[in-house]
């Protein structure tokens, strides 16, 4: 069951983080097609990259996170407790925010956005006074939640937060439900480094990602750690 | 259980919808506009969602066990806390869209789906009166639907 990507979008639809994997699957039409994402992660993390982007974000929490991760990756794999191999590939062969905003995020986003209104809708009763449609359309009341949708292809697995937040991982279509994974990582990683960090900001705005080292990589661990990810 | 029936055609719109009263469903009752919507939203779905395959997973279908029929990329199965959406796809791209219970699985939908494509070739298609592309009134396609969803809501 191999995991292809994982992506955070905030209350006001943007992606604030978005994380593709390599399958780790060796086969040569692979590498061609992983050869471009790959130098684009080096580019994103050499130190003139990372002081351009901050250049055009003028936010100082961003600009110390992004540096501490450009020269922080290196030694972090290397010494790393993933001795696996196969977990090493699926980090290495990815990329981490360079996907944010390109048609895919956008498209992901919109599919689960309609999906989830038809399912909403179609359990919410007919609302007769203008306080009960009020009560029917608040985020706290919702009748029904999308749980994920698949393809003969890929299996796109939702969880979506009172306040919005919205996490989405794309893996093999056989996999199992992996929103409880979902409800984890918001519990167990999300909260401590995100919401509980006094650097990172509560409101995205445009253009700007959760760059966070502990972040990426306790995202990393927990997807490697479930065993069937690397089968 | 089954709880409603949606038949779209190739472009989207509505030719079929019923609602079967079973108890407890948690699907409640619409606008008859909210239901043209509903059927459009999933034809776009169903295609975007095709879009949206990650490149290292686009022949993963080649390995599927269960049968593809002409609905190789496109949206197959949509999950949520109350129901499920199955949409199956026929040659001519005609999609039958069934609500069912969340306990329903496709290996236990295939056969039903195969009821309902059946009926509906030789109640609907058949019927010299019916205008392909307009909306399904077919009184036996009816009562042959409703003997299919009562045979698996008993």
């Amino acid at each position: 069951m191999p995991i292809y990507s994982f992506w955070i979008y905030d209350r006001h639809c943007n992606c604030i983080f978005s994380r593709e994997y390599g399958t780790g699957f060796q086969d040569s039409s692979n590498s061609i097609l992983r050869s471009t994402p790959k130098l684009k992660v080096s580019a994103q993390f050499t130190p003139n990259a990372s002081y351009e982007n901050t250049s055009s974000l003028p936010s100082s929490s961003q600009s110390t996170q992004n540096s501490s991760i450009s020269s922080g990756r290196g030694q972090r794999l290397l010494s790393s407790a993933l001795n696996n191999q196969k977990a090493q590939d699926l980090i290495q062969k990815g990329t981490i925010n360079t996907q944010n905003n390109n048609n895919t995020s956008k498209l992901l986003f919109g599919t689960l956005f309609s999906l989830r209104k038809i399912a909403v809708s179609l359990c919410t009763p007919q609302a007769e006074t203008s306080q009960e449609e009020e009560f029917n359309a608040s985020n706290l009341n919702s009748f029904n939640s999308l749980q994920s949708f698949h393809t003969l292809n890929y299996k796109c697995h939702y969880y979506e937060t009172m306040n919005g937040l919205r996490f989405v991982v794309v893996t093999h279509p056989a996999a199992r439900n992996l929103q409880s994974s979902l409800v984890e990582i918001y519990h167990s990683i999300y909260l401590p480094t995100i919401v509980r960090n006094p650097l990172m900001p509560v409101e995205y705005r445009e253009d700007e990602v959760i760059s966070n080292d502990r972040f990426i990589r306790a995202i990393d661990e927990y997807w490697t750690s479930l065993e069937e990810t690397l089968t | 259980m089954l709880y409603s029936i949606y038949i779209t055609s190739r472009s989207g719109s509505l030719l079929y919808q019923k609602d079967f009263k079973t108890i407890n469903s948690p699907i409640t009752k619409q606008r008859s506009n909210d239901y043209l919507v509903i059927a459009s939203t999933l034809h776009g779905v169903h295609a975007i969602a095709s879009k949206l395959t990650p490149p290292d997973a686009v022949h993963n279908y080649q390995k599927a066990k269960t049968l593809a029929n002409s609905n190789r990329t496109g949206l197959r199965e949509i999950a949520t806390s109350q129901f499920k959406i199955f949409m199956n796809q026929t040659v001519t791209g005609i999609k039958i869209i069934v609500f069912a219970s969340p306990d329903m699985d496709e290996t236990k939908f295939a056969p039903i789906y195969d009821k309902i494509y059946e009926h509906y070739c030789n109640y609907v298609l058949k019927n010299p009166f019916y205008q392909l592309d307009m909306p399904i009134r077919c009184q036996l396609f009816d009562t042959h639907l409703n003997s299919v969803v009562a045979g698996c809501n008993v």
